[in-house]
């Protein structure tokens, strides 16, 4: 059979993706183009059985490009038949890759089958050339794939997937999960994520665990600088609760937002507003008060009996160290200023939350002066080198075990937290007190060093006493013995202040007194001058530094009369009190370049010049004051402006 | 060309023999008929059977010139007959075809009684040699499950030329009637325009007998 013009009649196609199979099983019946020759008609259509054969098959790409090629050598059946295994053949030298290698990527691809009826004498001929097409429906029971399944269009599996061995499984796309996921170890989420349902974090931990150990937290933000962001919807309110703490039984906590409107309604900041005003008031009042203080030292009253009155030079020291007191009562008047300026920016600035808390203080952890010591919330402990003991005598500071703090700070090292304390610095805490409470009353130590304390009236309180104002009582209490009463801490400013302006009062009560009792004493001196002679030299003797006379008393003046003496303060005094006054901080360790006063006063000349000009006005206007009182109780006033020295 | 001229002499001869023979005859008998095929590579059908069928002619015979030579005109009706079978691809063949048979034949009669003997009977013999040209009548030809017919099919639609000889008997009953037997070998020319190495011919053993009338007696 020289004629090798064969054609295949068919060929089946099995792909194949089993076991230790890679390839694709292949089945065809080689038919013998050429008819049997017989009398009459020709046989045709005759099979080639029993006949050595190679096979060479290629698959081609869509442009017909060879991505795979290989050759079979095989002998027909009896029913011109071979079977054989696209994939197991033997690759040609000019295939590009290995059958494993062929990207099935969906584009077609096409079978070419080449066929030589000599495996000695090799001569192709074309056999077949068929796409390679998909199996239009597979029914399949098992399907074992050992390789890569790569399915281009939609895959619809109406079972559950499992992928076993601990193979990843990569999703280069979106997943869209529909109903309950359940991921029973880690998950780890490289990118944003958003969560639009209501997310729980329910860990089964088996006991509570360390409370100080990093692993029993369920939930745990790391990484990056920043940590949790909360944000609702529109703007924040009240009604707004960014985070609330719950325990089993209510909300323990919250933090809210806040309006403008509602910081307004604040209490706290209400009063904290008031404790300021208080502060400017008094500051005011300090300032005068040093302004004062500079007429005072400004000026000189000597009483000159027999020929004439004498007039003595105020000492200059004095003038320049009042000066320095003014300038440093400005000083802190500019703070007591700033500071609620600053404070209110702050709070409209930074206006937005707000944490709430059914605690009452804020605390700190404070360190035992005896390790061993034991103390209970409510006492009343005292602070000494900033440790704790139950010695309230000579303590620097009076303070109260905290009981349940809404901000606890300074915390200390694990495992040393029986060494400290809590303790309340600021806000309402239970103490324990002896006695019967009112509110408003001010609760002191009791004196034992037990820890409790004792509640006195405003009415009662003695100036001693300030210093030892643990805090004011916000609820009483009518028990003779023991009780635990609510009681405000570390806002004892604003209740000092009202103490000062009672003893400011007391002390402008006594300053009249003094006045009086000074005016008696000079009419008590003229009388004994015109009666014991020489008592003015004598007098004078005794004044020490204010000996020099300026000038002589007119001759003409009556002997009885008071001669007051005004100098006029200059700008280079007020500078010379104003470096006197940075001296002076500067050796209390104010750093004075930081000193919103003193910074600006550098910084800004006019800002200077304003406050000189000021400073020589409100000092004119006390000393206008008291001339205007001297020359009312008849003494004899005498101006001296820097000219007329 | 030289075929087409000898079928011309072979139709007038019989012409001629037909209107001034001495004998008529009529015969009957088996045709064992056989291709004798060689494809394009030059190989034999395998497993090729004939078969015997009847065949049926009338013919006519007259001596020549007194001699013991005769020449023959018949015509007869062949059927031959052939199955071939191909184990290695599993084809089965099978030929039936029917032919009108024309036969210009020579004999020569020898021991043959004489004429003039009261005693006419006696047997002579004789051996014939025949040029004959077959016209298919009908023919089929089964290829496995199917059947085809041959009319018009290359090998089958020409005249097939052959060549028979043998030898027969004859059996003087009387002076007009002989009875007699034969036997022919027959083999065609090639038939067909094939080219290669693919050739086709017949081949036929027949064995008649026959009965013959002598219409002219000379003493």
């Amino acid at each position: 059979m020289k004629k090798l013009i064969v054609i295949g009649l068919s060929f089946l196609l099995i792909v194949k993706l089993s076991g230790q199979t890679q390839g694709i099983n292949y089945q065809a019946v080689i038919i013998d183009k050429t008819p049997q020759e017989v009398p009459g008609r020709d046989i045709t259509g005759n099979i080639i059985p029993n006949q050595p054969v190679i096979m060479r098959f290629s698959i081609l790409d869509a442009a017909g490009t060879i991505e795979y090629q290989e050759e079979h050598s095989v002998t027909t059946d009896m029913y011109g038949m071979i079977n054989l295994v696209i994939g197991k053949g033997i690759q040609t030298v000019i295939s590009p890759n290995a059958f494993s290698d062929i990207d099935w990527n969906g584009t077609t691809k096409s079978l070419k089958v080449d066929l030589s009826l000599s495996d000695t004498d090799i001569f192709y001929t074309d056999f077949s050339f068929e796409d390679l097409t998909f199996v239009p429906y597979a029914y399949h029971r098992n399907i074992t794939a050992t390789g890569s399944l790569i399915v281009d269009g939609m895959t619809a599996l109406k079972s559950r997937v499992d992928v076993t061995d601990g193979s990843p499984t990569f999703l280069s796309g979106n997943l869209t999960v529909d109903e309950l996921t359940t991921l029973n170890n880690d998950l780890t989420v490289n990118a944003q994520s958003s969560l639009k349902g209501q997310v729980t974090i329910n860990p089964d931990f088996s006991s509570p665990g360390n409370k100080s150990s990093y692993e029993s937290y369920p939930l745990r933000v790391e990484g990056g600088n920043q940590g949790i962001a909360v944000k609702i919807d529109g703007s924040r309110s009240s009604e707004n609760y960014f985070v609330t703490f719950w325990d089993d039984e209510r909300i323990q906590g919250r933090i809210e937002g806040q309006t403008t409107t509602e910081l307004l309604t604040d209490p706290e900041y209400i009063f904290d507003n008031v404790l300021f005003a208080n502060e400017v008031i008094r500051s005011t009042v300090d300032v005068a008060k040093a302004a004062a203080a500079i007429v005072s030292a400004s000026s000189s009253s000597t009483v000159c009996a027999g020929l004439g009155a004498c007039v003595t030079a105020p000492v200059p020291s004095l003038i320049a160290g009042a000066i320095a007191e003014l300038v440093m009562e400005s000083a802190n008047l500019a703070l007591v200023i700033t500071e609620p300026i600053l404070y209110n920016v702050f709070k409209h600035t930074n206006i937005g939350v707000t944490y709430q808390s059914g605690a009452g203080d804020y605390a700190e952890w404070l360190p035992k002066s005896d390790p061993a010591g034991k103390f209970s919330p409510g006492d009343i402990v005292g602070v000494k080198g900033g440790y704790i003991s139950g010695n309230t005598g000579d303590a620097d500071h009076l303070m109260v075990i905290s009981r349940n703090p809404i901000i606890l700070g300074n915390m200390p090292e694990e495992g040393k937290e029986a060494e400290y304390e809590k303790v309340a610095f600021m806000g309402q805490v239970p103490v324990l007190v002896y006695g019967k409470v009112q509110p408003g009353d001010f609760i002191l130590p009791g004196g034992n060093n037990n820890g409790a304390g004792m509640a006195v009236s405003p009415d009662d309180i003695q100036p001693g006493q300030y210093s030892k104002i643990v805090g004011v009582a916000w609820s009483g209490s009518e028990s003779s013995l023991y009780g635990y009463v609510n009681v405000v801490v570390g806002m004892n400013a604003g209740y000092m202040a009202q103490l000062n302006e009672k003893q400011e009062k007391k002390i402008k009560e006594q300053e009249a007194e003094i006045n009086d009792l000074k005016k008696q004493l000079n009419m008590m001196n003229n009388a004994l001058a015109q009666l014991v002679p020489n008592y003015s030299a004598l007098m004078e003797s005794g004044k020490g530094e204010s000996t020099t006379v300026l000038s002589p008393v007119p001759a003409s003046a009556p002997l009885e009369e008071r001669t007051v003496v005004y100098y006029e303060i200059t700008r280079e005094q007020i500078l010379e009190g104003i470096s006197l006054a940075e001296k002076t901080l500067k050796e209390k360790g104010v750093e004075l370049d930081t000193h919103p006063f003193f910074k600006k006063m550098t910084e800004d000349p006019e800002y200077k010049e304003c406050f000189i000009s000021d400073a020589l006005a409100s000092v004119k206007n006390e000393m206008e004051k008291y001339y205007k009182d001297d020359m009312k109780s008849g003494a004899k006033v005498i101006k001296l402006t820097h000219d007329a020295e | 060309m030289l075929m087409r001229k000898l079928f011309g002499c072979l139709i007038f001869t019989c012409f001629v023999l037909t209107v001034s023979s001495q004998q008529i005859y009529l015969k009957t008998g088996k045709v064992l008929s056989s291709f004798d095929y060689q494809n394009s590579e030059g190989n034999s059908l395998s497993n090729l059977e004939g078969a015997f069928l009847n065949n049926l002619g009338i013919g006519a015979r007259t001596p020549v010139f007194k001699s013991p030579c005769n020449i023959s005109f018949e015509i007869s009706n062949d059927k031959f007959s052939a199955s071939s079978s191909d184990t290695l691809l599993g084809n089965y063949s099978e030929w039936d075809v029917s032919f009108l048979d024309l036969n210009l034949g020579v004999d020569y009669e020898f021991l043959r009684p004489l004429y003039n003997r009261n005693d006419p009977e006696g047997f002579s013999f004789c051996l014939k040699a025949i040029f004959a040209t077959d016209f298919l009548i009908k023919g089929k030809q089964r290829l496995n499950n199917q059947v085809f017919d041959l009319t018009g099919v290359e090998e089958f639609d020409k005249p097939v030329f052959m060549v028979k000889g043998g030898a027969c008997i004859n059996y003087y009953i009387t002076r007009s009637y002989v009875a007699f037997a034969q036997y022919l070998y027959g083999r065609s020319f090639l038939i067909g325009n094939y080219s290669g190495q693919e050739q086709l011919r017949y081949t036929t053993h027949s064995i008649s007998i026959g009965f013959a009338i002598n219409l002219l007696i000379n003493d």
